[in-house]
């Protein structure tokens, strides 16, 4: 209930101000922009779309997602939520579900923009995209969300949420790099089981570890 | 009251003392077998005009360079030592809150880290001079320099965690939580070649099944294996050493505060 509670904050703070969602969208957009400039030439080839689109979330990730827990650490809210009857589990999250939600919109986004720059048809093969677009983004916004956590107390957190959060990421963008690749080269949805099967293993081991590790963080 | 009993502080320093007289030792050993004991790899060079058949499997290009394999695989094994000390070091933490184990979990990683570089740095020299322009100085086509880099840079992160927040009871929980995270890489790391077995150039050392994996030459594995104990026990030695340090300054900033 009480997770609920905090997710229907986070959100209404999320939509009034759009903190996060206009950094992390702009920051993709631009990200995306500059895969198009540096590969000009080479125009389209599948695996340097996917490059592109995966390097846009991952940043635009650790931009949106950072401030997570710093801002409610700056206006001192942290303590009285936990003051409140709700565990840090639960703030922690009702953040992550938050930042899922956001996330989720960047990667639109990010594909958008891959789409627009990359002259990448978005028709209905687009579709087979979803579930590992889904696997990734889920599991790039949890381990960004657990680096925001981990920061939250340190001088510079801005500097270290990527420091913290990017080598957590490489196996995703191993992993969800080629996988794209071969849907946008036409390849089925079979195809890329394997891949689907990692990314869905690396969200399950990291919400596990996140789940019994969590409470020791955030605590009054 | 000290971070530690003073019957703590002689135990450390007998460890100190134990570990460094092992490492001196045993690296003045691992220098004088490597030298002497293990013998030379055959230089394929040697083979150029051989019948394929004839030319040994274990030739290497540059024979010397060989021998980076009793610095290169100790120095990931102390590491590797270091990074489980820290995780253990951190799970102590998190399980009853204790300045001792917060400081050893910091003093492994510097060690650890250290030890990971020294196995990066050496096995990129070594790729470069065996495999040349192919291999480059970098390649991350082999699952275990990739992994193993990110262990270096998740325990590079775990520093600069710890050197960011200020308040001690807020770092020493924040890298507690980070420090059983990171050891996931562990694992993965030592296991890369086993796990993805084609694709890399690392050979299995200790699987009795495949013939050619392992030490195909006499004298290689005794000398590997002192090695091994060797960069353990200056881990040991080093992590003990910066440990004191660390406890003997927790110390004097409660004496003047």
């Amino acid at each position: 209930m009480t997770y609920l509670t905090l997710l229907r904050k986070d959100l209404r703070v999320e939509a009034r101000g759009r903190d996060a969602l206009s950094a992390s969208v702009t920051v993709a957009f631009l990200v995306a922009l500059v895969g198009n400039v540096a590969f000009s030439e080479l125009a389209t080839a599948p695996v340097r779309v996917a490059a592109v689109l995966w390097t846009a979330i991952v940043f635009g990730a650790q931009v949106g997602l950072a401030r997570s827990f710093v801002l409610e650490r700056d206006q001192g809210t942290l303590e009285g939520l936990l003051a409140s009857p709700a565990s840090g589990a639960a703030v922690f999250w009702a953040k992550m579900s938050a930042n899922l939600v956001v996330l989720h919109l960047v990667a639109v986004v990010a594909l958008g923009a891959a789409a627009l720059f990359f002259a990448l048809p978005l028709d209905a093969a687009v579709v087979t995209l979803v579930p590992l677009l889904v696997l990734a983004t889920t599991g790039i916004a949890l381990v960004t969300t657990l680096a925001a956590a981990l920061a939250a107390h340190g001088r510079n957190w801005i500097l270290l949420v990527p420091v913290l959060a990017l080598p957590a990421l490489f196996p995703v963008v191993a992993v969800a790099v080629p996988g794209s690749a071969d849907i946008l080269d036409g390849a089925p949805f079979t195809a890329v089981f394997g891949h689907l099967r990692v990314l869905l293993a690396y969200d399950l081991v990291m919400g596990a570890a996140a789940w019994v590790l969590v409470p020791y963080l955030i605590e009054p | 009251m000290s971070p530690v009993s003073q019957d703590a502080d002689r135990r450390l320093v007998g460890a100190i003392r134990m570990s460094g007289y092992l490492a001196g030792w045993l690296l003045l050993f691992t220098v004088g077998m490597a030298a002497f004991y293990a013998p030379g790899l055959p230089d394929c060079e040697d083979y150029a005009t051989a019948d394929p058949d004839d030319v040994p499997e274990n030739c290497h290009t540059h024979p010397i360079a060989a021998k980076l394999l009793f610095f290169h695989v100790p120095a990931a094994f102390g590491a590797y030592a270091a990074f489980l000390l820290l995780a253990f070091a951190s799970y102590r933490y998190l399980a009853r809150p204790d300045r001792a184990w917060d400081a050893a979990a910091g003093a492994a990683a510097e060690v650890g880290v250290l030890f990971s570089l020294s196995t990066l740095v050496s096995g990129s020299l070594w790729g470069h001079l065996e495999w040349g322009e192919q291999f480059g100085y970098w390649n991350n086509d082999d699952p275990k320099l990739l992994l193993t880099l990110i262990m270096f840079l998740v325990y590079v992160g775990y520093l600069i965690l710890r050197a960011q927040v200020d308040d001690p009871r807020k770092r020493a929980r924040a890298s507690a939580v980070y420090g059983i995270l990171g050891v996931a890489t562990v694992p993965l790391s030592y296991a890369a070649q086993r796990i993805w077995r084609a694709d890399s150039v690392h050979p299995i050392l200790f699987e009795g099944r495949d013939p050619a994996s392992g030490f195909v030459t006499p004298g290689w594995g005794g000398t590997f294996a002192v090695a091994s104990f060797a960069f353990l026990a200056l881990a040991a030695f080093l992590v003990t050493t910066r440990l004191r340090l660390i406890l003997q300054r927790l110390e004097r900033e409660e004496d003047r505060a």
